[in-house]
């Protein structure tokens, strides 16, 4: 039986694979946007944004909205290249298992 | 969320559960819908009582109309352009692409709106014909892309107020601005302000959760 060794293990992490399926679904999305519907803490949320920044999944942007600070997030064409990988694998996985 | 251990269903299901998160941002908040709606709501009445009353230059609130579009929609563009100002924290496909048909509609608009005073189509009536099938292909799109249905249903109102206006012109004479005025009411008014009422509840939770 296949396991999960195929599965991104970036993207195989709850509030990394949150934040890359929201992302997958908008042309961008702003750090408070992202934090409320993932549900999680801001510093969490930030951290694991950095990881995805990292690996060139996300760009993020940061600049000055109405005179504060705005985050700005947006997933790179490696991003959805990779969160379809993910997707395909999982279902492989899935179907294994039936 | 602070678990990295998942299954393969719960994967699944968070994948599910953040893109139908993310479709709830596909929604309109009417505004757009209630200050069109009103100005042209208002113009074709003004329009019917200056003709009523025999006012001379029937049709001027026509141009005072484009024009005011015309300051309104370029003050958008430059506060939007230039200004960094405040838009909604999220951008989604369906918006941009929905932006940019209404920037077409606005532009295919403003040269029939101007067009028709120049050549004196205003005068025969036909013209709001056509802007009835304008504003119905609009609305059809924009009703089709945020999942509105009362939207659609206000295209085909002002589908049939087209039709109503191709075939009783003659007959209606300036009773065709009241058609033209009933289709705007019935297709971006009562949308738009349920639109925005459904739209101000949902914000509001928003608001409530932070």
């Amino acid at each position: 039986m296949s396991d999960f060794k195929d599965l991104d293990p970036i993207l195989h992490s709850q509030l990394r694979l949150a934040v890359i399926s929201l992302l997958v679904s908008v042309k961008e999305a702003e750090f408070t946007f992202l934090k409320e519907k993932t549900n999680a803490t801001a510093g969490n949320l930030s951290v694991q944004l950095q990881k995805l920044k990292e690996v060139g999944y996300i760009d993020i942007t940061k600049q000055f909205k109405d005179n504060y600070p705005q985050t700005l997030c947006r997933i790179t064409k490696t991003g959805i290249r990779a969160f379809e990988d993910y997707v395909r694998n999982l279902r492989e996985y899935l179907d294994v298992g039936k | 969320m602070e678990k990295n251990q998942l299954s393969g269903n719960e994967s699944m299901k968070i994948i599910e559960q953040m893109i139908g998160r993310a479709k709830e941002e596909d929604k309109d908040s009417g505004l757009g819908w209630i200050i069109w709606g009103w100005m042209l709501f208002l113009a074709s009445i003004i329009n019917y009582i200056m003709i009523a009353i025999d006012a001379p230059n029937k049709y001027i609130v026509w141009n005072f109309f484009g024009l005011f579009a015309l300051i309104f929609f370029v003050a958008q563009f430059i506060k939007k352009r230039f200004f960094n100002a405040s838009g909604p924290r999220v951008k989604t496909y369906t918006n941009e692409l929905v932006d940019r048909m209404g920037t077409a509609f606005f532009i295919s608009l403003m040269i029939m709106v101007f067009g028709n005073s120049a050549t004196g189509l205003n005068s025969s009536g036909v013209n709001f014909a056509y802007l009835l099938l304008l504003y119905g292909f609009w609305m059809f799109i924009h009703a089709s892309a945020f999942r509105y249905d009362l939207l659609k249903a206000g295209a085909f109102i002002n589908w049939a107020g087209a039709i109503i206006i191709f075939i009783f012109y003659k007959d209606l004479g300036k009773n065709i601005l009241l058609v033209h005025a009933a289709c705007v009411a019935l297709g971006y008014l009562i949308p738009g302000h349920i639109a925005q009422k459904r739209f101000g509840k949902k914000t509001d939770g928003q608001d409530k959760q932070q």
